[in-house]
């Protein structure tokens, strides 16, 4: 029985990446990219999933899910904040954009950032007075708040109330595409896009100041605080970043389903997100997209893991923490050993 | 030695008292450090030693007392302001941040003086990309300086125990303390580690912090310390240079554990 | 928003809230104990409850009851209540014993941070509440009514059942042995020294793996004993009764301070009573959100609750 706990794809994958060239290095980007561009065009028995279209698959969960992976790894993967509440920004993204796409002519490109803007203020009003607290009770406060979300919404007639919003137009035509019900394809697209825009922003902060600061306080946020690190201000952020994520993510699920109800934001679509980020690997951006790949395309393809989701989430969550708590793709950098002079 | 100590007192703690529960931890404690001093605390296990550090670096607030740095008072701020305000320190149990590599830990330290923010690092604004610039190059600057450039790249996890110990004050130095505040850094070290890391702590002094050493090694106290305080039992009862203090007769009973009222 | 009828319905008010806090109660205790002894919450404690339901419902069915019966007289519902008591603390321990195993031990034996606990506790939460999902088909379970609820006698507004006087008097009885336990046997001397300090404890001869699983025991059994009670006040259960049953008494463990046992009680009592008199005035589909709201009032202004140890600062 291989010794699990060490078995390192990403460094395989990192020492190639490391020796290759720059074209070598654009090629690969560009290959990659295209390749997930081009997903929704497949038509191949091997990969479709019985009970939806792949194509349909491909934008929920695959895309969406990936979204709020990344989204979440900010706040749970890089800072060490368990927030058990995730889902509650996926809410107010949806319905901001279902309300004002009601209510007001504005489109869908100009309500996205009013989504998110609002998901961000969510952010700061459950940061500040939540992250100072520990772990456990900073988790318990975010589990509340999800939930306060939730049943705010199934009680407050002024949004809907139990019966949530439905008719919620979509975004208007873009590049020749039509953003209709019926195909999912263009929101794939969208998702995929706005990923990438994500997966470049965080990954230029983790290069940086914020990324330093940011592992300091998962490390050891005391030390971090006595290293001069703003401990609140960063973790803050992180709430902030994983709020307009999850409200941009909630903006375009909306569009696209055109009827939303409070039951759809559910403590259950938090804990499938975190199980993405615990899975794939924590802090590893690339492990948390493909843990919610896999989480996201594996209940779809195999018909037993659908109807028994949860339990295999919760199972893999105890059974990862206890064997491999990095997860499949572990956060743990690649070192340089030098000579000594 | 005592000719660069130029009696300008940069940390001043008066009268600082800290209870815990019911355990008066610390009781009118008055101690300073000047400007080039190495100055030494020691004083037996529990004395209370450790306490003074967490309190000066904000970690605790003091039942009563002050604490300032150039006259600027530190109590009530957060850890990371009085960092940023020249009180850096190490740990007794070291703390590295184990996941990152040496070149991160004291590049995250270094970080703290610049002023740049998230949504600048975001978009490589040239204020960010100086700042990231400088912290790299300081952080360089300092491993040479330690002595572990060839370490930059490795885990700090994964350094042996004296390199571990080294880094801690690497990383303290990145923040250009005023005083360097140094918690038992000779702990597990064989003779010839703690004569290099006595040299060590002058060279720092040489580069302008002043230092305030917890140690129980005495004869390391003894030959860097400028001057020596003593506790023992929250209590302050002797300060002096090293022969003054080696010499006092309540010093030895303190450490010998002669109990006040031994018939 | 009508105030008056916490005035007028005072007396019913307070009684209900005082039986719904004794059963919190019997639940808070196992948040806290486990607190003590391991500074962990125990999110899936709320299972732990949750089984004890279904194993309540699971014995009327077996012994026969359709729900339409009479109710029993009063020396054979003793008799039945005392063998589904038993039953549902026996499962309720066990479970809670093999949770602590399958779920923390190894983590704690690993040094494994407090996160890594934490997600294996949720991830365990959600394994179980599913698993019965699936095995209740999602269904409210219903549990025969086998003590008659006509009121015994009225006291201003306050309508005593029968029912209501049971929860009292069993939780009375639990508290007392819970009380007896923990300061007179060497297991709760031992409880009480690991949760002081657990290096210690282990120097000094305590085998804290032991101590652990017989806190974990405790709470389950207590738990399992309150699910009894909650289903013949309540009558009904489901797969999720754990979640908000369980939100309400870890409220009520931080209120009264976590890891503090007479903390449990007080907070239980004072949270069952707020909650009355709340969904009294705001209808009682904001309970939870209330709920919420002191969890999260208490945890910012008063971490340490009303009798609580200071929140886990590590000695640095």
């Amino acid at each position: 029985m291989p010794d699990l706990s060490r078995f390192n794809l990403r460094d395989r994958f990192g020492d190639w990446w490391d020796k290759a060239s720059p074209i070598q290095r654009g090629f690969t980007r560009v290959f990659v990219i295209s390749l997930f561009y081009a997903l929704p065009l497949i038509n191949n028995p091997v990969i479709d999933t019985p009970e939806t279209s792949f194509q349909s698959v491909l934008f929920y969960p695959l895309a969406m899910f990936s979204l709020m992976a990344v989204g979440l790894n900010v706040v749970v993967g890089k800072s060490g904040i368990l927030d058990l509440g995730y889902v509650a920004f996926f809410a107010i993204g949806a319905y901001t954009y279902a309300m004002f796409a009601l209510k007001t002519s504005l489109i869908f490109w100009e309500i996205l950032p009013l989504a998110m803007g609002f998901a961000m203020l969510a952010g700061v009003i459950l940061g500040l007075p939540a992250l100072r607290l520990r772990g456990d009770y900073l988790a318990i406060i975010t589990l509340g708040f999800g939930e306060i979300v939730r049943i705010v919404a199934i009680n407050t007639e002024a949004i809907g109330g139990a019966a949530g919003l439905t008719s919620i137009p979509g975004p208007p035509a873009f590049l020749g595409y039509e953003f209709t019900v019926m195909d999912p394809r263009p929101y794939y697209w969208l998702t995929l896009t706005l990923l990438a825009l994500v997966i470049w922003g965080v990954l230029r902060l983790s290069h940086r100041k914020p990324g330093r600061a940011w592992e300091a306080i998962r490390e050891d946020e005391d030390v971090a605080e006595f290293m001069g690190v703003s401990t609140l201000k960063y973790k803050l952020w992180a709430f902030i970043i994983g709020g307009a994520v999850g409200g941009a993510a909630g903006a375009v699920y909306a569009s696209q389903i055109r009827s939303i109800q409070p039951e759809m934001f559910t403590l259950n679509l938090s804990i499938m997100i975190l199980a993405c980020v615990v899975f794939g690997g924590m802090g590893n951006i690339w492990g948390v997209i493909l843990g919610a790949v896999l989480l996201g395309y594996l209940p779809e393809k195999l018909r037993f893991l659908s109807e028994t989701r949860i339990i295999f989430f919760g199972l893999l969550m105890v059974v990862m923490m206890n064997i491999r708590p990095n997860g499949l793709l572990p956060r743990k950098k690649r070192e340089v050993v030098g000579e000594k002079k | 030695m005592s000719q660069q100590v130029s009696g300008k007192k940069i940390l001043e703690v008066k009268d600082l008292v800290v209870k815990f529960g019911g355990v008066t931890a610390l009781d009118s404690v008055n101690l300073h450090v000047s400007e080039g001093e190495i100055a030494a605390l020691i004083g037996p296990n529990g004395a209370g030693k450790t306490t003074v550090f967490n309190i000066v670096t904000g970690y605790y607030t003091p039942a009563s007392g002050s604490v300032t740095v150039e006259g600027n008072a530190m109590i009530g701020l957060r850890p990371y302001k009085i960092a940023r305000s020249g009180l850096a320190r190490t740990f007794q149990n070291i703390r590295l941040f184990g996941d990152m590599t040496a070149l991160e830990n004291v590049a995250t330290a270094a970080d703290a003086l610049n002023k740049s923010g998230l949504v600048g690092s975001l978009f490589g604004v040239p204020r960010s990309r100086r700042d990231e610039k400088r912290s790299m190059e300081k952080a360089h600057e300092l491993l040479t300086f330690i002595g572990l450039d060839h370490r930059a790249g490795q885990l700090s996890r994964n350094l042996p125990y004296g390199d571990q110990r080294r880094l801690e004050i690497a990383r303290a130095l990145a923040l250009e303390p005023k005083v360097l505040l140094l918690d038992e850094p000779a702990a597990g070290f064989n003779p010839q580690e703690k004569v290099e890391l006595g040299e060590l702590i002058k060279r720092i002094r040489d580069r302008g912090h002043a230092v305030l050493l917890i140690e129980h090694d005495m004869s390391l106290v003894m030959k860097i310390s400028d001057r020596v305080s003593v506790l023992d039992f929250g209590k302050k009862i002797a300060e002096g240079t090293p022969s003054e203090i080696q010499n006092n007769q309540r010093v030895i009973d303190a450490y010998l554990g002669v109990a006040e009222d031994a018939s | 928003m009508d105030f008056s009828i916490v005035v007028s319905d005072f007396a019913s008010l307070t009684l209900d809230g005082i039986v719904v806090g004794a059963i919190y109660a019997l639940v808070a205790l196992g948040y806290t104990l486990v607190y003590g002894v391991l500074r962990l919450i125990n999110f899936a404690h709320s299972e732990i409850f949750m089984m004890g339901t279904m194993t309540a419902v699971f014995v009327t069915s077996i012994l026969g009851f359709t729900g339409y019966e009479d109710p029993l007289p009063l020396w054979r519902f003793f008799l039945v209540f005392a063998l589904i008591v038993i039953a549902s603390s026996v499962v309720s321990g066990g479970a809670a014993v093999i949770l602590e195993i399958v779920a923390y031990r190894r983590l704690r034996n690993m040094g494994a941070s407090r996160l890594s606990s934490l997600i294996s506790a949720i991830g365990a939460s959600f394994f179980l509440t599913e698993i019965f999902r699936l095995l209740t088909d999602s269904r409210n379970l219903d549990f025969p009514r086998m003590i008659s609820k006509e009121p015994l006698f009225q006291f201003s507004s306050a309508y005593v059942t029968q029912d209501k006087l049971l929860v009292l008097a069993g939780a009375a009885i639990l508290f007392y042995g819970l009380n007896r336990i923990i300061n007179h046997t060497r297991l709760g001397l031992g409880i009480r020294a690991v949760s002081q300090d657990e290096r210690t404890s282990v120097l000094m001869g305590v085998n804290v793996n032991r101590v652990i699983s017989f806190t974990f025991l405790i709470g389950g059994v207590l738990a399992g004993a309150g699910s009894a009670f909650y289903m013949v006040f309540y009558e009904v259960t489901k797969s999720n009764v754990g979640f908000l049953i369980g939100i309400s008494a870890f409220t009520a463990a931080v209120l009264g301070g976590i890891g503090n046992i007479r903390g449990a009680l007080i907070g239980s009592f004072a949270l069952g009573l707020f909650q009355q008199y709340t969904a009294a005035v705001l209808g009682y589909n904001w309970r939870d959100v209330v709920t919420f709201v002191v969890l999260v009032l208490v945890l910012l202004v008063k971490p340490t609750g009303l009798f609580g140890e200071a929140l886990q600062k590590a000695r640095v």
